[in-house]
């Protein structure tokens, strides 16, 4: 059985030569063309959707695990480094930054959030692994739901037992007033993607200022409703950044296929209308 | 609503043999080894008749015929009742020969086809093909598809060989060790043989002193030869010192075979006592007195560090340690002694060589063949190998080692070691494991983690796979190629066993449904019928792990902890 | 996550293919074990489905989930586990396949809508607008809209997959408004010469549109041009080749006028010094000046100073030559001429009063020798006796016999019939003709033994036709006697000197060759304008705007004072001419035009098409012809 290596720098590197080489070479093409009186544009053109083609497939990739394609890591590799080539291509295309006919202004809109949502992405996916396993909490997506409702459970259980033993409200009622609130739904989320201490700052500042106001015993509950309010925190903070990780393609991916029809519809166009 | 029902699957729906008859029964029980046994020591659930009955049968091979194959996994015994068979001895017959089959992988079209085949139900079963595929397999079996040999005196006249005649039991050992076969044995006349599977073997053990002594003796007869043959700093030698050096070796065993067992007790202990609770097979600064070879299990290696011991590395199947020490005493170094602790993980078999045997067949030809000082590591294992490069680690550096030994996640050759630093949490893997078998994934993203590391519930086709320890039925088995630890849905009864067996968790249970999603029951107390689901390890998919194949970003891979270099090379960018 | 979390029991599969996930989940309450059916409804309303065994109900509970629950199922068999169904919600794959199907869908919705509503009916925007046009064929194809250009706009889908491989649509709707001095789809316009292989080329080559309203014709680079020519090169400065050895001075002027004897003696004389030019602008029309510089006419440049020339240069149609013998019937004379008296003739031996030549016209119009006294005396006196009686009608008839043209009209022009009569009538009796006062003013006048023609000016009628009957006569002369008369008195009113105005003094006489092969001599009577250059692009004015009015002709017009200007005009044949001035150089140019300067692409001195032309009707209303009522 073969154990997949990881990908090198070198790997890297290397698409990313052979990206810069092709678009050397398909300008240098185009600049023969324009010498020639031709139309540099069919060039640059047909390259550009070549490699926009060839990283659209990419998705097409991701359903068929079970061919043996190339593995997928070197798809995404492939499929970043011609999203710059591709760019690339497009200004070289335009000869500037767009287009100006109301549909070459559609496309050059469509293709640029594409691009920068891919950058985006790109960034998120370089940098927010690593957060996630430093954040002190691993939980699957779909599982925080389960989590927090559990944790709400705990907590609203402990605040009974509390008011139950000591007989005293404080805890309960700042539960209503306050942590209630918090122990809903996962919150802070922008101050999460921003990386911010916020919502650390907010629980510890909420359990502390309670402490005047509790004896030994109600105490200890405090104790075990920070706690769990402390493992929420954590669960929430993996709750915003694989959003982010998981909407992003939502963006990315319907606006790339209207890209796509666009540039099909911009195809006909100019095989039927320009020489 | 219509409840689809099934009746509960037994132990012995799928009986070994198909048209195995109360006649042949009769028949073995006038077979000398058998007629031996007592059959009031069986359980009424467990009869002696229907041992022979559902877990053994007669099979026919002609002249020629291979029997079993050196290399292969194999789940059963073979007692010759009639005939007479070779075995061929070391180096063994080369692997066409021996007409080696192989898992037949889908073909492109196949494989494409799984596209379309994406349930949105999970785990829908067609109830009928489960009927039918017994008797598929069985008309296989019979007849046709035995492998044979092509030219057997030339065989006979180029390879050294053993006779086996009437009365011979042979193949027990992959059988009850998990292991593959050590020889390759084939028909030199046409013969009868009978077939025990491993759990009607289990029984005789289990039940009958005379097989088990009979059983252990020749255990530890031929796996001890077998083990020392393969091992690199023995080869050398010719049969006579060979079987001089095995009449001398130990035969130790420590721990338990069902670790597994204790594992969760284990887990939740205070790390510094869980490891002293260990059997320790050698002391750190004891006087060295032979090699030590891991025959089965694993040992660690550790040296004492402040209050506890730091894990240098772990030892396997193969590996052997101590040549070092002994070398440089043999030499005349003074003082010298273990460097390291050697303790059993859970179950370890160790064979001890002691120093005279070494000294005499091993050091002795070292020097008369070469001049000038040979440092002993270099005919070290690879593990010893590598052992000085153990000493100087830091404990930062071996943290990720420590880790691995203590979670004994050291068993697996295929774990799922996923870098949560590359990681997007994108579930693709998943995806694509769902993919790869109709729309049920086989594996979940969650798991132990150790700083960026997660080792995920997956299968891990462990060396020692005690999972298949307690099936009833065999349906976890060891492919006969390849090696990944199988779980065949059809002969699965859903017993848990295996489930519940398994330290790490990475076999579950499903509830099977029909084809428009009701659960299939037993109509008797309408219970679901459970089957038990595992990664197979993509076994007949071209692309092989389609989990591995599918992370866009290179974060997963199947490991083998002894094997893998796990250093800066292989975290984030 | 606690370890035991992972147990078998405690953590079932993820399904991230199935498309809904439980509602309470997205509520943030504890979703149900089942989870969603495969139909999106809520697979969690009860937690089993109750088993009746031995007329007990029993629970069966999942032990994954729990196991058989404390109070079991209700009497009638219903689970007392349930809740209210949830809503199951799509996953995000889901959504986004959706989206991904939005975004299509909505792209392919705004084309089509484009498609079937035309912007100009109401639709909402054209989704094959490629970009504004440039202005002008943004007004002018207004009317017809996309199809003015592109004629498969409008048509089906069979004719654009025709268009798909049809190269040169485009280009030919271009030619239904523009067109050229050539063939359109030829280099330069041309037709050159058919050994040389040169692509046909095609509008768009270079030519683009849709980039808005401020867009010129695409300007070429020197290695666009280097596409087709053989000989290539960077820039003026690198590789372009020398100009032509008499650049800009091919062609012989019509007009004489030699830059060097004028500027450096002439307009230094004292008598001329005040009338003479300041600077080449004096002469010159330097305002609004292309690729000709032309100067003022004759009488603002030429005038003050040869005006007297000309009038001083007269014509002598007839001169009375010495006489042998006095051959005129006397009585007639007196009877023609009117005489009072008799005047009878005198018996004396005749002495004739004029002892002069002939003059040439004379001699060729009677075709008689001008010195042989013998041969011309009785043809003259024949003439003379005529002119007493008829005056100019001998001539008119003479002149009217050379050619199938009435001439005599044009070179009789203002001439008084007394004027002939009388001074026939005093020399037939042999006698020099008296005129009343000198003939100041111009004009046909007699003078004691001539009849003469003054001119009364530049471009006087008369002097020019008789110069022109000089030149037609003298090529068409079949007799040789006649003919060198006729080059005899072509010579004579040729003269720079002698001939009548001067004319030729100032204006080139050229031989030209016509289709047959003929050659006649042809005076140049008006300013010959610079030959045309069509690919040419100049501008004196802005060049001149730069370097200033005052010395700036000289810096690339420089006088050549060696050459012989006036040499080559000796000659009919005007090929070895050659130019007051240097031809201009390539290093002329480059002193200001170079790579660290004012850089020099081809098309700023080059022009590529020929004789570029509307043919298309730019206004829609035509100007009316007047009526003729």
């Amino acid at each position: 059985m073969k154990i997949h290596q990881g990908y090198s720098l070198v790997r890297v590197w290397g698409y990313v030569g052979f990206a810069s080489l092709l678009f050397l070479v398909t300008w240098v093409w185009t600049i023969q063309i324009d010498r020639a009186l031709g139309i540099p544009t069919f060039a640059s053109g047909w390259v550009l959707f070549g490699i926009l083609t060839f990283i659209a497939l990419f998705s097409a990739r991701k359903r068929l695990p079970f061919l043996p394609l190339a593995p997928s890591s070197r798809w995404f590799l492939l499929h970043a480094v011609g999203g710059f080539l591709a760019l690339f291509l497009f200004w070289l295309h335009t000869g500037g930054v767009g287009s100006k006919g109301f549909y070459g202004q559609v496309l050059t809109a469509l293709f640029y959030i594409t691009s920068i949502s891919g950058m985006v992405g790109l960034a998120m996916e370089k940098f927010y692994p690593r957060q996630l396993t430093c954040s002190g909490a691993e939980v699957i997506y779909e599982r925080i739901p389960g989590e927090i409702a559990e944790i709400r459970e705990e907590v609203e259980s402990q605040v009974l037992k509390c008011t139950e033993e000591t007989g005293s409200s404080t805890l309960a009622e700042h539960y209503l007033e306050t942590l209630n609130w918090y122990f809903q739904k996962p919150r802070f989320f922008m101050n999460n993607v921003f990386g911010s201490h916020l919502s650390q700052h907010w629980v510890r500042q909420q359990c502390m200022i309670l402490e005047r106001f509790l004896d030994e015993k109600e105490r200890g509950y405090l104790d075990r409703v920070f706690m769990l309010a402390e493992k929420k925190r954590k669960i929430d903070f993996q709750y915003a950044l694989q959003t982010l990780l998981k909407t992003w393609l939502l963006v990315h991916i319907p606006l790339a296929g209207a890209v796509m029809a666009m540039v099909f519809w911009h195809l006909i166009l100019i095989l039927v209308f320009f020489v | 609503m219509t409840v689809t029902t099934q009746v509960r699957p037994q132990r012995w729906d799928q009986p070994f043999g198909l048209f195995m008859t109360d006649q042949d029964v009769e028949r073995l029980l006038t077979v000398p080894e058998i007629s031996a046994i007592e059959e009031s020591k069986f359980p009424t659930h467990c009869p002696l008749r229907g041992i022979l009955k559902n877990d053994a049968r007669i099979v026919k091979y002609s002249a020629g015929d291979i029997v079993i194959r050196e290399g292969d996994y194999g789940n059963s015994a073979f007692l010759v009742l009639d005939g007479s068979l070779k075995v061929v001895l070391f180096p063994g017959l080369p692997g066409e020969t021996l007409g080696r089959r192989t898992i037949r992988k889908k073909n492109p079209w196949q494989a494409l086809k799984q596209l379309w085949n994406q349930r949105k139900i999970p785990e829908v079963r067609d109830v009928k093909r489960y009927g039918l595929q017994a008797q598929v397999r069985e008309a296989e079996d019979l007849g046709a598809a035995h492998v044979f040999l092509q030219d057997v005196p030339a065989i006979l006249d180029k390879n050294k060989t053993a006779s086996l005649g009437k009365g011979a039991l042979f193949g027990e050992l992959a059988a009850l060790g998990r292991t593959p076969r050590t020889s390759t044995i084939f028909a030199e006349t046409d013969a009868e043989l009978l077939e025990i599977r491993w759990q009607g073997l289990r029984e005789f053990r289990k039940y009958d002193q005379g097989w088990r002594r009979l059983i252990d003796k020749r255990y530890r007869a031929n796996a001890l030869n077998a083990h020392l043959r393969a091992t690199s700093i023995f080869s050398h030698l010719n049969d006579e010192d060979l079987q001089e050096v095995a009449d001398a070796t130990l035969f130790e065993t420590y721990g338990k075979f069902d670790w597994h067992l204790t594992y969760n007790k284990l887990q939740t202990q205070d790390k510094t006592h869980g490891m002293k609770d260990e059997p320790v097979i050698a002391h750190q600064g004891a006087y060295s007195d032979g090699i030590l070879l891991v025959r089965a299990g694993f040992a660690r290696v550790s040296i004492d560090r402040g209050n506890g011991q730091q894990t240098l590395t772990y030892l396997g199947t193969g590996d052997f340690y101590g040549a070092d020490e002994l070398y440089r005493a043999w030499k005349g170094d003074t003082g010298v002694s273990m460097r390291v602790t050697i303790t059993a993980l859970g179950y370890a078999e160790m064979l001890r060589v002691p120093s005279k045997s070494v000294e005499k067949h091993l050091f002795a030809y070292w020097s008369a063949e070469r001049e000038g000082e040979r440092h002993p590591s270099q005919h070290s294992s690879e593990k010893s190998r590598r052992m000085q490069d153990f000493f100087d680690k830091t404990l930062t550096d071996g943290a990720l080692m420590e880790w691995a030994v203590e979670e004994r996640f050291i068993n697996g050759t295929q774990a799922m070691l996923i870098n949560l630093d590359r990681c997007v949490r994108c579930d693709d893997c998943v995806q694509a494991c769902s993919a790869a078998h109709g729309g049920n994934p086989r594996f979940i993203r969650h798991g132990k983690t150790f700083e960026n590391w997660m080792v995920a519930n997956a299968c891990m086709h462990c060396a020692d796979p005690v999972c298949m320890i307690g099936c009833p039925t065999g349906a976890i088995h060891r492919s006969m190629s390849g090696g990944m630890v199988i779980i065949n849905d059809d002969t699965c009864i859903g017993c848990e066993t295996c489930a519940n067996s398994c330290p790490y968790s990475n076999i579950r249970m499903v509830s099977i449904r029909d084809e428009v999603g009701n659960f299939i029951t037993d109509p008797q107390n309408q219970k679901p019928i459970l089957k038990a689901t595992k990664c197979d390890l993509c076994a007949d998919q071209i692309s092989g792990p389609a989990c591995v194949f599918a992370c866009p970003h290179d974060a997963m891979r199947r490991v083998d902890f002894g094997e893998t270099e796990l250093d800066e090379n292989t975290s984030g960018l | 996550m606690e370890e035991n979390k992972f147990g078998h029991d405690q953590s079932q599969y993820e399904r991230p293919n199935l498309p809904y996930r439980c509602g309470r989940a997205s509520l943030w309450q504890t979703p149900c074990n089942q989870g969603p059916e495969a139909d999106g409804t809520c697979g969690g309303v009860r937690e089993c489905t109750p088993f009746l065994k031995n007329d007990r109900w029993e629970c069966r509970r999942d032990k994954r989930f729990g196991g058989p629950c404390e109070d079991g199922p209700g009497p009638g068999g219903e689970c007392s586990i349930q809740r209210p169904p949830c809503a199951p919600r799509s996953t995000l794959r889901v959504i986004r396949g959706r989206l991904v199907v939005l975004a299509v869908g909505a792209i392919l919705a705004l084309i089509g809508s484009s498609l079937v509503l035309d912007p100009r009916f109401g639709g909402v925007i054209s989704i094959s607008d490629a970009g504004p046009l440039s202005k002008s064929h943004a007004k002018f194809t207004e009317k017809e809209g996309c199809s003015a250009c592109h004629g498969v706009h409008g048509k089906g889908p069979v004719a654009w997959i025709k268009a798909v491989f049809d190269n040169s649509d485009l280009s030919i709707h271009c030619v239904n408004c523009h067109s050229f001095g050539g063939p359109s789809f030829k280099a330069h316009n041309a037709s050159l010469s058919p050994d040389r292989k040169v692509q046909d080329t095609q509008c768009i080559m270079c030519h683009r549109e849709h980039s808005g309203p401020t867009m010129s014709t695409r300007f070429l680079t020197p290695e666009q041009c280097n596409s087709c020519h053989k000989n290539q090169f960077e820039s003026l400065e690198h590789g372009h080749p020398e100009f032509s050895e008499k650049f800009p001075y091919f062609s012989r002027n019509s007009v004489k006028f030699d830059h060097s004897s004028h500027l450096k003696k002439h307009f230094d004389n004292p008598k001329f010094s005040d009338k003479a030019p300041g600077a080449c602008s004096g002469c010159h029309m330097i305002t609004l000046s292309d690729q000709e510089i032309r100067p003022e006419g004759y009488e603002v440049v030429c005038a003050s100073c040869h005006d007297s020339q000309i009038k001083k240069k007269e014509l002598i149609l007839l001169r009375l030559p010495e006489l042998a013998q006095d051959l005129i019937d006397r009585k007639s004379l007196v009877q023609a001429c009117n005489f009072p008296g008799s005047h009878a003739k005198v018996e004396e031996e005749f002495l004739s009063i004029s002892t002069e030549q002939l003059a040439l016209v004379t001699a060729f119009l009677l075709n008689i020798p001008e010195d042989d006294l013998e041969t011309y005396d009785q043809p003259l006196q024949d003439l003379i006796f005529s002119m007493a009686e008829d005056s100019y009608a001998p001539f008119a008839e003479l002149i009217d016999g050379q050619s199938e043209n009435s001439m005599s009209e044009n070179l009789l022009a203002s001439l008084n019939p007394e004027v002939l009569k009388r001074a026939a009538c005093s020399w037939g009796l042999n006698q020099e003709y008296e005129p009343p006062a000198e003939a100041r003013f111009g004009g046909w006048y007699a003078d004691m033994l001539e009849i003469r023609y003054k001119p009364a000016g530049h471009a006087d009628p008369v002097a020019k036709s008789w110069v022109e009957f000089a030149l037609a006569v003298s090529t068409k002369q079949g007799e040789e006697d006649r003919a060198s008369r006729a080059i005899a008195m072509r010579e004579q009113i040729l003269s720079v000197k002698d001939g009548v105005g001067g004319c030729v003094k100032c204006h080139a006489v050229t031989e030209v060759k016509n289709s047959k092969g003929d050659s006649r001599l042809v005076v140049e009577w008006n300013y010959k304008n610079d030959d045309e250059r069509p690919y040419m692009r100049y501008k004196h004015d802005n060049h001149i705007e730069i370097l200033g009015t005052k010395r700036s002709c000289a810096n690339c017009h420089i006088l050549n004072k060696e050459v012989d200007y006036m040499a080559s005009y000796k000659e009919y044949d005007p090929g070895n001419w050659v130019s007051n001035f240097e031809s201009i150089r390539k290093k002329t140019c480059m002193q200001c035009h170079s790579e660290t300067q004012i850089n020099l692409e081809c098309q700023r001195c080059h022009m590529y098409h020929f004789k570029p032309r509307f043919k298309k009707d730019m206004l829609p209303v035509k100007a009316e012809p007047p009526s003729s009522t």
